[in-house]
């Protein structure tokens, strides 16, 4: 039961740092499910999010599976819960007190620098996954390549996926 | 999450909001333990492991491009950049933690995208 308050509270706490989105935030979410609480270790943070992000649905699917790992299909749903409900209820006031704001320059003004702040923490969030998940040269080409390809074309991510799961049976990666 | 947070109560309030994030999570979640149980079953494959580093390799990748994609609106303002790039130092460089990189970055962020505002 302690190990259930323990997730609930601590998933909750990292829901209310990351409202932005559970993607710039995912070196957090590492360091407090492999390193502080050691929930899992570092080969299944990284097959989790593989699953995750092969599956369809929202981003946090991750915490998801820590929670299905550590007390079954209870605890998926718990973590789910608690990554959740913080962020949204955050994001209902947010909104509201943005949408209700008169001046046009001090929406804008919020706008633009959570904007620039949450490009930042992506790009770095990204940064630091890849150098725990990605083990060899191949999967930096890898993921090199995608970023390329989602910027200059149209293709669908799931291609992109089935590409790289394709490329990883074969043995390469 | 947070865009059905959005639409769901700009319809029907927080009730709305409520069955948004309902209606939208439980699918996905069925369909992710059900990987996960196959998961279970098969990561001792050597197969099942390449796949899922192949996965993972195209999946961070995904999150890194769509910071890129947002960063097309700062082409708008590119001294917009400074912000993103002190972002990205204070974490991965000096390892701040999340609360510190925005202590030290908003100053800057918030002085610039007025001057953003006010430009565009």
């Amino acid at each position: 039961m302690s190990i259930l308050l323990s997730l609930f509270l601590k998933l909750s706490a990292f829901s209310l740092v990351a409202f932005g989105g559970v993607n710039a935030l995912l070196p957090v979410l590492f360091n407090l499910a492999v390193n502080q609480e050691h929930w899992i270790d570092v080969q299944t943070f990284s097959d989790y999010f593989a699953i995750a992000q092969a599956a369809p649905g929202p981003n946090f699917m991750t915490i998801t599976l820590i929670g299905w790992h550590i007390y079954g299909v209870l605890g998926a749903l718990l973590a789910t819960f608690a990554i959740a409900w913080p962020s949204s209820i955050l994001i209902y006031f947010l909104q509201r007190f943005i949408m209700g704001m008169k001046n046009p320059l001090i929406k804008k003004t919020i706008q633009y620098s959570a904007a620039a702040l949450a490009i930042g923490l992506v790009l770095s969030s990204a940064w630091e996954i890849a150098l725990h998940i990605n083990h060899s040269l191949a999967a930096y080409i890898l993921t090199i390549a995608t970023i390329t390809i989602t910027l200059l074309t149209r293709w669908h991510p799931l291609y992109l996926i089935a590409i790289g799961g394709a490329f990883g049976v074969l043995g390469f990666i | 999450m947070n865009l059905a947070v959005c639409i769901g109560s700009r319809f029907g309030g927080a009730r709305g909001a409520l069955a948004a994030t309902l209606g939208l999570s439980l699918g996905p979640i069925a369909i992710v333990l059900c990987l996960a149980l196959l998961y279970e079953h098969f990561s001792y494959l050597d197969s099942v492991k390449g796949l899922l580093r192949g996965i993972s390799a195209v999946g961070v990748g995904l999150i890194a491009s769509t910071g890129f994609k947002m960063m097309r609106d700062e082409l708008r303002y590119p001294a917009m950049f400074l912000v993103v790039a002190l972002t990205i130092i204070a974490a991965t460089v000096f390892h701040l933690g999340l609360g510190y990189v925005v202590l030290l970055v908003a100053p800057v962020a918030i002085f610039l995208a007025r001057k953003k505002a006010q430009a565009l």
